[in-house]
């Protein structure tokens, strides 16, 4: 391993431990590890500024020192556009020029939005819909005919948790549902808890392994 | 005027079970972790259908086959997104699929580390850069997506290196095939956050599944699989690699053990303790309520 190596193995691991060191206490060597870490975050953003700069804007105004007004890639016009819309975006920053900002977030979040929407009604209602018509028997296969019956029962008592507006909800009855509903949706709050601790540890763990091998130089008996 | 003295309430066993020092937990975790790691007991890994799913619909598909791959981690996820990176990429190779990746600006900065790892398969394969894969630096979110599907020329015509795509035999063949939507059999990607799942469904799956049979998979965190996982109910996602497990089943299933099977035992037993810890507070909490309730009620 080179010196240089060596250098950025120490950083990495010291780094590693200021910042696991917040989970015991914040100090001084926390705050700094997180920090520098932040930094360096924002610092490869701004090394690739530059790349950007040239393929996006350089290369599509003039590829190959030839200016095309509009191309089959929208040339330069579209180009110069785009850039004027990122340019006031930095209007944020001025009291005088907020309102220019304003229009860099309708026109992005409007493009968004209009994008999203052509699959959203397919994705997110249509086909999620068709998903829960499930048969309640499915012959010879108990453990799908309990399983597509207890989908069954969650997504209706969930859907009548979610009911204020008619007066059938006082009813008793849909009362003792919907609170059936509220407990599966705990179990499901229940459940994205747990799967976040697995996330944190499984991502831990990566950086116990850089400790072990490549700070410590010690190697797993397989 | 005297003070005073405070009423100390006495602490019992169970206020102190209730109260055990989250410190404990994080030295306990971090020590069993690092140790397992040196000394594995190889605890074993079941392999969901979902794995299955997701390692099926890329084993399905005949040679030649079109692969994009989009992968979207950062430093942070290195332990759960660079071994289903690998795994994907071995199984890819080893199908002969074309493959395309694209990503912004930290994943190109992580991809030597993956690039060393697969190298071997690469040479085996007699893959040629430019001509059976490329990687193209792209940055941007859904819209960017969509116009990548649509016409990949429009939105880039260099690699992440800056080679223009003239110049790679693979780029010319997705644009002589007219639309890249014609030249992309299965996605794959990796990301750390839920829109770009819900991206990746309304821009791959519901557009072009229909038309072009296009297939859908992801490795997400685990933390995300709950939210996703109607997607993949529905038929909107042909699979999930459920985080770091998801990497491990994968390579079992692929039969080449790398580095998410070598941290499942520290998963496992992490999570033990976790669970240790959730269930000595629980019966504290219980055991206390229970010894209130028990206590007669006395007046004066």
């Amino acid at each position: 391993m080179e010196f240089i190596d060596i250098v950025g193995v120490w950083i990495a691991a010291i780094l590693t431990i200021g910042i696991t060191s917040i989970s015991f206490k914040e100090t001084f060597f926390s705050r700094w590890s997180e920090v520098t870490y932040l930094a360096m975050g924002t610092l490869t953003s701004i090394v690739w500024f530059p790349t950007d700069l040239r393929r996006y804007v350089l290369e599509r105004v003039a590829p190959g020192g030839a200016w095309i007004p509009l191309g089959p890639r929208g040339g330069y016009l579209f180009v110069i556009f785009a850039v004027l819309i990122g340019i006031i975006a930095y209007g944020r920053y001025s009291r005088k020029y907020f309102w220019l900002y304003r229009y860099y977030l309708s026109l992005s979040v409007g493009t968004g939005i209009g994008v999203a929407m052509r699959g959203f009604i397919g994705a997110n209602f249509l086909d999620q819909i068709r998903a829960n018509f499930l048969s309640l028997v499915v012959p010879g296969d108990a453990y799908t005919s309990f399983n597509n019956t207890v989908m069954c029962v969650v997504v209706l008592s969930s859907l009548i948790y979610f009911i204020f507006t008619f007066k059938a909800i006082e009813n008793p009855t849909v009362r003792r549902i919907s609170i059936i509903g509220r407990y599966f949706m705990m179990i499901a709050f229940g459940v994205t808890f747990g799967t976040g601790i697995t996330t944190r540890i499984n991502q831990y763990a990566g950086r116990i392994e850089f400790l072990i091998i490549e700070w410590l130089g010690i190697k797993p008996i397989a | 005027m005297a003070e005073k003295p405070e009423l100390k309430e006495k602490k019992t066993i169970w206020d102190k079970l209730q109260d055990l020092p989250v410190s404990s937990l994080f030295i306990l975790v971090i020590l069993s972790m690092s140790i397992i790691y040196v000394y594995p007991i190889g605890l074993p890994v079941p392999i969901t259908q979902m794995a299955k799913d997701t390692f099926n619909a890329l084993n399905t598909l005949p040679s030649g086959s079109y692969i994009w791959i989009y992968n979207a981690y950062a430093t942070g996820s290195i332990a759960v997104h660079e071994p289903g990176l690998i795994a994907i990429l071995r199984h890819s190779i080893a199908k002969h699929f074309k493959i395309i990746l694209w990503s912004a600006d930290t994943p190109i900065m992580l991809f030597p580390r993956v690039l060393e790892k697969i190298k071997p398969d690469l040479d085996r394969a007699n893959y040629v850069y430019g001509k059976d894969w490329a990687y193209l630096y792209i940055p941007g979110g859904e819209p960017i997506w969509a116009n990548i599907l649509q016409d990949v020329w429009s939105v880039v015509t260099v690699d992440k290196d800056g080679k223009p795509f003239t110049q790679m035999p693979l780029m010319v063949d997705i644009k002589n095939r007219g639309p890249t939507y014609n030249s992309v059999n299965i996605v794959f990607f990796q990301t750390t956050g839920g829109e770009t799942v819900d991206g990746m469904v309304r821009q791959v799956n519901v557009r072009y599944h229909q038309m072009t049979g296009v297939r859908l998979i992801g490795q997400i965190l685990e933390i995300m699989v709950p939210a996703a996982r109607p997607y993949y109910n529905a038929g909107n996602m042909d699979g999930i690699m459920n985080g770091g497990v998801g990497a491990a089943e994968y390579e079992l299933l692929l039969g080449r053990p790398g580095a998410a099977l070598k941290v499942t035992d520290m998963l496992s037993l992490a999570q033990l303790i976790v669970l240790a810890y959730w269930a000595v507070g629980n019966v504290g909490f219980f055991m206390k309520r229970y010894s209130r309730a028990s206590v007669p009620k006395g007046g004066g």
